[in-house]
């Protein structure tokens, strides 16, 4: 099993490194009056943490690559992934959804195809950073994951549903109300011209965005641009983590496996593959 | 004289109020022939796509021209109200289900890329018209609920403001045509 293999290592790492840079860290303390014994064994000491420290997150990453790997191909013929590459803020600034960061970190590029429909995504976080002169304080405005996916219909002109929960304005587009009074209550519409948004927004699609609204947890943000349906999901959440000290067990397949299934039910709930 | 203040001062905040109401309603009736005008250019996009699909498949047609001429003569007559816009619609629906037909019995006549082409059209402009149709009878609602509702009702009544139409899609015909 992939997890007793990483913890087996984990423990090797640990039984390794840590005891001999404590036990030297301790006789550098007991030798303090002699301070050139003090100072080289706190020094070895020091390095033996780091180099564990950095054998452990080398460990847990190549961990979480090869769960990561085997959720993605159980799902996609074609992707790929870098854990550190993401979305680039220019991307996501074009979905016109979220406002412009003071501070932008994505990681988690992945990149693939599903039933036809191309995607990318990256787990973004996005935060405000305000000062008075005296002190800075950061806000978290945006914690989830950013998606782009191919959209085959013909998208002249801009449209952007979002929860009414968090909505933002957009004063330079129409504000559209749709017949479904259930979706106006729980979305916010706006679009360049109001045919574009009924266009897209068909009953059916319509249903089946409540439906993913019910099933996955967090805020959904949507635009339609260029061919292509931006979705920010607003989760609080950093995917595709594992804590180094945290419990490791088969959980973590499941929540990495729920994790790239939201890419999935997008893609198979709106139907965007264009042969459906 | 206080009560005549009072008196113009109501009159005054109830003729504001009328004159709203009442640009409103001639907001929501602008909006209303806007839609209807979109509903207008999708039906001519079929029209324009179902002929030229009408042109492909002629000569395979056994049955009588007739249903293209009575379109031809209700795109020619068509003005921009509702009914007509339905009748036109009815009578492409009709010319549509005749295509099909043929294409069921000619599948190598189905398979030409000119055909394929052309069905990928008309499942496009079938598309256009639905958005169009839904934006109008939404558009519809909203007024024809404005009118309904007191005080604007009064307003209605004294610039007989009445319920508009809403366009209705032929029940047997309601989904659209598929060309398999």
């Amino acid at each position: 099993m992939l997890h007793e293999s990483f913890l087996n290592e984990r423990t090797k790492l640990f039984k390794r490194y840590v005891p001999a840079s404590l036990g030297l860290l301790l006789l550098g303390f007991i030798l303090s009056f002699l301070w050139i014994y003090f100072v080289a064994i706190l020094v070895i000491g020091a390095i033996g943490i780091v180099v564990f420290m950095l054998q452990l997150q080398q460990a847990t990453a190549s961990f979480k690559d090869t769960i990561l790997d085997r959720v993605l191909q159980e799902f996609f013929d074609e992707y790929s992934h870098n854990k550190t590459a993401g979305l680039s803020l220019f991307d996501v600034m074009e979905s016109e959804l979220l406002d412009k960061p003071d501070r932008y970190f994505a990681n988690d590029f992945i990149q693939g195809v599903h039933q036809g429909v191309g995607f990318a995504m990256s787990d973004v976080t996005m935060q405000r950073v305000t000062s008075d002169g005296k002190t800075t304080r950061v806000s978290t405005y945006f914690r989830g994951p950013v998606m782009i996916f191919d959209f085959h219909k013909e998208t002249k002109g801009k449209l952007i549903v979002q929860q009414t929960r968090r909505a933002k304005l957009f004063t330079q587009y129409k504000s559209v109300s749709l017949e479904s009074v259930n979706f106006n209550k729980r979305f916010r519409t706006y679009a360049t011209n109001d045919k574009l948004a009924f266009f897209i927004l068909t009953p059916h699609f319509m249903e089946r965005m409540q439906r993913l609204e019910d099933e996955i947890p967090g805020n959904f943000y949507f635009s339609f641009i260029n061919g292509k349906m931006y979705v920010a999901l607003h989760n609080n959440q950093d995917l595709f983590e594992v804590n180094m000290f945290g419990t490791i067990s088969e959980k973590i397949y499941d929540r990495f496996y729920h994790e790239v299934k939201i890419i999935v039910d997008l893609i198979e709930e709106l139907r965007l593959n264009p042969n459906l | 004289m206080e009560l005549l203040y009072i008196g113009l001062g109501i009159a005054v905040v109830i003729g504001l109020w009328f004159v709203s109401t009442m640009n409103r309603f001639r907001v929501l009736q602008i909006k209303i022939n806007e839609a209807l005008s979109g509903i207008d250019v999708a039906l001519t996009k079929r029209f324009d796509v179902l002929t030229k699909m009408w042109d492909l498949v002629k000569k395979y047609m056994e049955f009588e021209q007739s249903t293209l001429e009575k379109v031809v003569k209700l795109r020619q007559t068509a003005k921009a109200t509702v009914s007509d816009q339905q009748q036109l619609n009815t009578g492409l629906n009709e010319m549509a289900s005749q295509l099909n037909v043929v294409l069921e019995q000619y599948p190598e006549l189905r398979a030409t890329e000119n055909m394929q082409e052309l069905q990928r059209s008309v499942q496009d402009v079938e598309e256009h018209l639905q958005a169009a149709r839904r934006l109008f009878n939404a558009n519809v609602s909203i007024y024809n609920q404005s009118i309904v509702v007191f005080p604007n009702s009064l307003v209605a009544s004294a610039i007989q403001a009445t319920k508009s139409a809403f366009f209705e899609a032929d029940s047997d015909k309601r989904s659209d045509v598929t060309f398999n």
